[in-house]
C-alpha cells in the first residue's frame, strides 16, 4: 500500500470515529433526554392524581360528615316529635282530669305543697273560676299546719287565675307565692318533665 | 511534479469527503435530538392527559359515591327512626303517666 493510501485510510478511518462519535453522543443525548422526561412525565401525572385524590377525599368526607349531621338532625326530630307527643297527651290529660272526681285530690294536694313551701300563717288560694267547689279547706289549712308546725288559716281569694287547673298559693299580704296552676307546673318542671320523657321512650335505644 | 499534484488532490479530496460526511453526520444527530426533544414532550404531554383523564374519572365517580354514602346512611337512619318509633310507641303510656303525675305533685 503507498503512502498516499494509508493517508487517506487514515483520514477515512478518522472521519468514521467522528461520526460514530458524534451519533454516538446524538444517542446519549436522547437516552438522558427520555428518561429526564419520563421522570418528568411521572412527576406531573402523580402531582395531578394526588391532588385529584386529595380534592375527591375531601369532598366525600365533607358530603359524610354532612349526611351524617343530617342524620343526626333527623333522629333529634323524631325524638322531639315523640317527647311533643308525649306532652301534648300530658295537657289533655290535665284538660280531661278537671272534669273528673280526682281532680279535688289534686287541687287540695297542689294547695297543701304551695303552702307548706310558704311557711306562712295567713294564706289564700287563688284558683280557676268555679273550681272553689273541689277545694277542701280544713284539710288543706290541717295538712300544712301538720307539716309546718304554724296554725294555718287558709282563704279563696276573690280573684280567679286563667289556666287548665290546679292553684296558686299566696301569702294574704301577696308577698309571696307559689304558682301550682298546671301550666306553671308544666313550665317550671319542663327541663325535668323532658328529661322524664326521654329516659322512658329512648332508655333502649342506642345512640348513633 | 504531477505525481505529487495527484496526490494532493486525493488528500484534499479525501478531507472534503470526510468534512462532508460529518457535516451530514452532525445534521442527523441534529435530528436525533430535535426528535429526542420531541418524544420527550410528547411523552410527558401523554402522561399528564392520561393522568388527567383518570382524575377527571375519579372526580365523575365522586357523584356515585356520594349517591352510596347518601342511601348508606339513609338506610341506616330510617332504620333507627323505625326502631325509636316502635320502642317509644311501647312505652309511650308509661311517660305519660310519669309525666301527669310530676304535673299533679303525685312524683
Amino acid at each position: 500500500m503507498s503512502g498516499i493510501s494509508n493517508i487517506i485510510d487514515m483520514i477515512n478511518q478518522k472521519t468514521a470515529e467522528k461520526q460514530q462519535e458524534i451519533i454516538k453522543e446524538a444517542e446519549r443525548h436522547k437516552r438522558l433526554k427520555l428518561e429526564e422526561a419520563e421522570r418528568v412525565a411521572q412527576d406531573a401525572a402523580s402531582k395531578i392524581i394526588s391532588r385529584a385524590n386529595a380534592e375527591v377525599k375531601s369532598e366525600i368526607s365533607k358530603y359524610e360528615a354532612g349526611a351524617k349531621l343530617k342524620s343526626k338532625y333527623r333522629l333529634l326530630d323524631t325524638k322531639e316529635n315523640l317527647i311533643k307527643s308525649v306532652l301534648a297527651s300530658a295537657e289533655d290529660s290535665l284538660k280531661k282530669l278537671v272534669g273528673k272526681k280526682e281532680y279535688a285530690q289534686v287541687l287540695n294536694r297542689l294547695a297543701i305543697e304551695g303552702g307548706t313551701a310558704l311557711e306562712e300563717e295567713s294564706l289564700e288560694l287563688v284558683l280557676v273560676k268555679g273550681h272553689d267547689k273541689h277545694v277542701d279547706i280544713s284539710t288543706i289549712e290541717k295538712e300544712i299546719s301538720k307539716q309546718t308546725g304554724n296554725k294555718v288559716k287558709v282563704t279563696i281569694a276573690k280573684e280567679n287565675i286563667r289556666a287548665t287547673g290546679g292553684v296558686i298559693v299566696r301569702t294574704s299580704d301577696r308577698e309571696k307565692w307559689v304558682d301550682n296552676s298546671f301550666e306553671a307546673r308544666l313550665e317550671r318542671m319542663r327541663a325535668d318533665i323532658r328529661d322524664t320523657i326521654a329516659s322512658i321512650l329512648f332508655e333502649d335505644v342506642v345512640q348513633d | 511534479m504531477c505525481a505529487a499534484q495527484d496526490e494532493i488532490d486525493r488528500i484534499s479530496e479525501a478531507e472534503k469527503n470526510a468534512r462532508e460526511q460529518i457535516a451530514d453526520t452532525e445534521k442527523k444527530a441534529k435530528a436525533i435530538r430535535e426528535e429526542a426533544d420531541k418524544e420527550a414532550r410528547a411523552l410527558i404531554a401523554k402522561a399528564e392527559q392520561d393522568a388527567k383523564k383518570k382524575a377527571s374519572k375519579m372526580h365523575a365517580e365522586v357523584e356515585e359515591r356520594k349517591s352510596s354514602i347518601q342511601s348508606e346512611i339513609l338506610g341506616s337512619t330510617d332504620k333507627t327512626i323505625e326502631k325509636i318509633q316502635n320502642t317509644a310507641a311501647k312505652k309511650q303510656g308509661r311517660a305519660l303517666k310519669a309525666v301527669y303525675k310530676m304535673i299533679v305533685g303525685e312524683a
